[in-house]
């Protein structure tokens, strides 16, 4: 299992390094909700400075029909870089690749989609190597997928999780409706709250539109006995202070050394102490639970939590 | 580019009419979608859908359907647009040669899975991809064409102008939302049902949060106030009953009405108003002219208000819905006809909701204008003479000057 992270600073590329991290995904001017969104010049910096690295670019949005020429043109320019990888979702990036028979590693990263093997050995087959599995499926799902999946498998490990995206400007239509004071720029200072739910969100808007992602951040520190076997581990630095991006990537390198020579059950105690001096809201996401989605099974869930309220 | 028109004895007419498509949660209601001029009409079956709160068909109600719809030339399309989870990957090969077997026209998928098998299985039925895929570009619809998908139904993000682009070179059928209700995120991209109400949205369990009240916080302080509006993320329904011209000149394959949960009376209203669009301008496109009685007749269904959606551009706030649900009220479907004895103008007909003598009924038709009348007598099934009608699905008779036909229904008309 290799760690990979999403580069919030290049300035910190030495400290990921130096804890042995050495695959980064890379925000670039087609990339969705990214920590930060690097120039193709700072991509082709990057990619020469850190040669031995290996680097994916995200251009995992979903494009509209006037985009696609000049995104065709962006990864013609990414196919000149010392580049391993695609993240995408929109299969209009795997055909475009495929056509142009660029040898990216197409890690397909849909945010919700990837819940079953037999829908990932079907996309292998059309060109997808490698993928993220969706975050919202519980971890003995992901495991049984694991096992029955032929291309490498990248986990959610720690962070923010992905909730809705909108093309829309959600929060500029509201402030203009509402005439409410509020700042629209910036991805970490909005946070919004349902009038019927404790579950807080975190919310910003973007030239692409409005992203919706959990305050809590999803941890797998502890979990390393159970997860060892996929191929990548990921860390979402999005939202991330950079001292929380540099402890958090920190302790998840240090664990992985440690489960590497065999300590990891006497250390991880330690680990997730430091994890939790971090002060950081943490959640276990959806890898411990199941959603409800038959009739039968929501009425009794609504009647449960009903019941609960009485 | 499609040719979609040729001149017939000195006029231009439209020779590639677009598929009208509609929605229908139970068999009555596709009856009624097929009497009222649906081509085809989409049902969700009960295993592998979405919407599972809408009463979805067994194999013997697709059965009843396809049966039906070939009466009147229409096709069924069935929804299997769940997206699959280690759970659901049983029974699906038998499930679709069933579909094949009863003479389902289309299947509609958003799992890769599915339209694999559904291809490898050299099935006669059509595989179409789902609007759950948000397929916005050509360049996705050259990769469902090459995995042999026949059709692709557009994300509701695509704006005229990038539709226009498409149209022009898609290398498969295209469908494209005229009407009905909008996701706020992109389909099969959202996970606030899953997180808000543990839901799952992919498989049908959405529980519509985006249509919640949510508080805005900006640095932990509460930025809406007790009186002020709440954050909202609900959408107006989207209508394009302005523009149905320009999209039946690009030739779009199919125009989509949205809502398997929707009303009797919503179905047979907007399917009738664009059955009559549709067909008044492909008959004369150069001389249609457009009227406000189309958009006036789709309101007297319309639950929420109607918006253009993505199809100019970016929505504003007057897409959304914020404090004011800027809910319709709509009018109220009271009967529907089952005949009509021309001697005696005595219409016999199934009470729907409550009405009574002085009200004034607008009937509808997809055979005729609309007419209207005050009731001024009215007789139970045993002809006495009632003056409400408050039992639902009772048959009575109500006089009517004017002619109705069997399945014309009667709202009531708000003063």
């Amino acid at each position: 299992m290799k760690i990979v992270l999403s580069l919030n600073q290049k300035e910190r590329m030495y400290d990921y390094i130096d804890m042995g991290i050495d695959t980064f995904v890379l925000g670039g001017q087609y990339s969705f909700h990214a920590p930060y969104c690097f120039s193709y010049a700072e991509i082709e910096l990057l990619t020469n400075q850190y040669a031995d690295c290996y680097f994916y670019v995200a251009v995992n949005a979903l494009y509209d029909q006037y985009v696609i020429a000049d995104l065709e043109k962006y990864i013609d320019q990414l196919s000149k870089l010392n580049i391993k990888g695609i993240l995408f979702q929109d299969f209009g990036v795997l055909q475009i690749v495929k056509e142009k028979h660029y040898h990216f590693d197409m890690m397909y990263d849909p945010e919700t989609l990837n819940t079953n093997a037999n829908t990932l050995n079907v996309l292998k087959e059309e060109g997808v190597t490698s993928a993220f599995l969706s975050k919202v499926i519980p971890l003995e799902e992901q495991l049984m997928i694991l096992k029955e999946v032929h291309m490498p498998l990248m986990l959610h490990g720690h962070g923010v999780e992905y909730i809705a995206a909108s093309k829309r400007t959600l929060l500029s239509n509201y402030k203009e409706a509402s005439l409410l004071e509020f700042d629209l720029y910036g991805q970490t200072h909005l946070k919004l709250k349902a009038k019927n739910s404790d579950y807080l969100l975190r919310i910003f808007e973007d030239e692409k539109g409005t992203h919706i992602f959990s305050d809590t951040r999803l941890y797998t520190l502890d979990l390393f006995n159970q997860i060892q076997e996929f191929d990548y581990l990921y860390i979402e630095t999005l939202m991330m202070s950079e001292g929380e991006a540099i402890e958090v990537a920190s302790l998840y390198s240090d664990a992985l050394k440690s489960f590497k020579n065999g300590t990891y059950n006497k250390d991880v105690k330690e680990y997730m102490n430091l994890l939790y001096r971090l002060k950081t809201p943490l959640d276990r996401g959806f890898l411990f639970d199941q959603t409800v989605y038959k009739l039968e099974d929501m009425r009794k869930m609504d009647n449960e939590k009903r019941e609960s309220n009485h | 580019m499609r040719n979609v028109s040729q001149i017939i004895n000195g006029k231009r007419k439209i020779i590639k009419k677009p598929e009208l498509l509609a929605p229908a949660g139970n068999l009555e209601k596709l009856k009624v979608a097929i009497m009222y001029g649906a081509d085809a009409v989409f049902v969700g079956g009960k295993e592998f859908s979405l919407r599972s709160q809408a009463s979805n068909f067994t194999l013997d109600d697709i059965k009843e359907a396809v049966i039906f719809a070939k009466q009147y030339h229409a096709h069924i399309h069935v929804t299997c647009n769940i997206i699959l989870h280690q759970d659901n990957l049983e029974g699906i090969k038998e499930y679709l040669q069933c579909l094949d077997d009863i003479g389902v026209t289309a299947i509609i998928v958003a799992d890769p899975y599915i339209m694999k098998i559904a291809k490898e299985m050299n099935l006669h039925l059509e595989v179409h991809v789902s609007t759950q895929l948000s397929t916005l570009n050509l360049k996705a619809i050259e990769f469902y064409k090459e995995m042999g998908m026949d059709r692709v139904v557009l994300g509701r993000e695509v704006t005229y102008e990038d539709l226009k682009t498409i149209m022009h070179y898609a290398p498969v059928d295209v469908e494209y939302f005229i009407h009905g209700a909008m996701c706020i995120h992109y389909s099969g991209r959202c996970m606030l049902s899953n997180y808000l109400s543990r839901r799952d949205a992919n498989r049908g369990g959405c529980s519509q949060s985006c249509r919640w009240y949510y508080d805005l916080y900006e640095n932990d302080m509460l930025v809406n106030r007790e009186d002020d509006m709440p954050f909202s993320m609900s959408s107006k329904d989207m209508s394009l009953i302005d523009h149905i011209g320009e999209l039946i000149e690009l030739g779009v394959d199919s125009f989509k009405i949205e809502g398997r949960m929707k009303s009797l009376h919503y179905i047979a209203t907007v399917v009738s108003t664009y059955r009559k669009l549709i067909d008044a301008y492909c008959d004369d496109p150069d001389y249609f002219q457009p009227d406000e009685s189309y958009r006036d007749e789709l309101l007297k269904a319309a639950n929420r208000a109607l918006c253009h959606g993505f199809f100019y551009d970016h929505p504003t706030k007057d897409e959304q819905l914020f404090f004011l649900r800027d809910e319709h009220p709509t009018q109220e479907f009271v009967m529907r006809i089952l005949d009509y004895d021309t001697q005696n103008h005595l219409a016999k007909i199934e009470q729907r909701n409550y009405f009574k003598v002085g009200d004034k009924i607008e009937i509808f038709s997809p055979h005729h204008p609309n007419l209207f009348f005050t009731v001024k007598k009215l007789y139970n099934e045993d002809r006495e003479i009632i003056e409400v009608a408050n039992h639902p699905m009772e048959v009575l008779y109500v006089q009517i000057d004017e002619e109705v036909l069997p399945n014309d229904m009667g709202r009531k008309v708000i003063r």
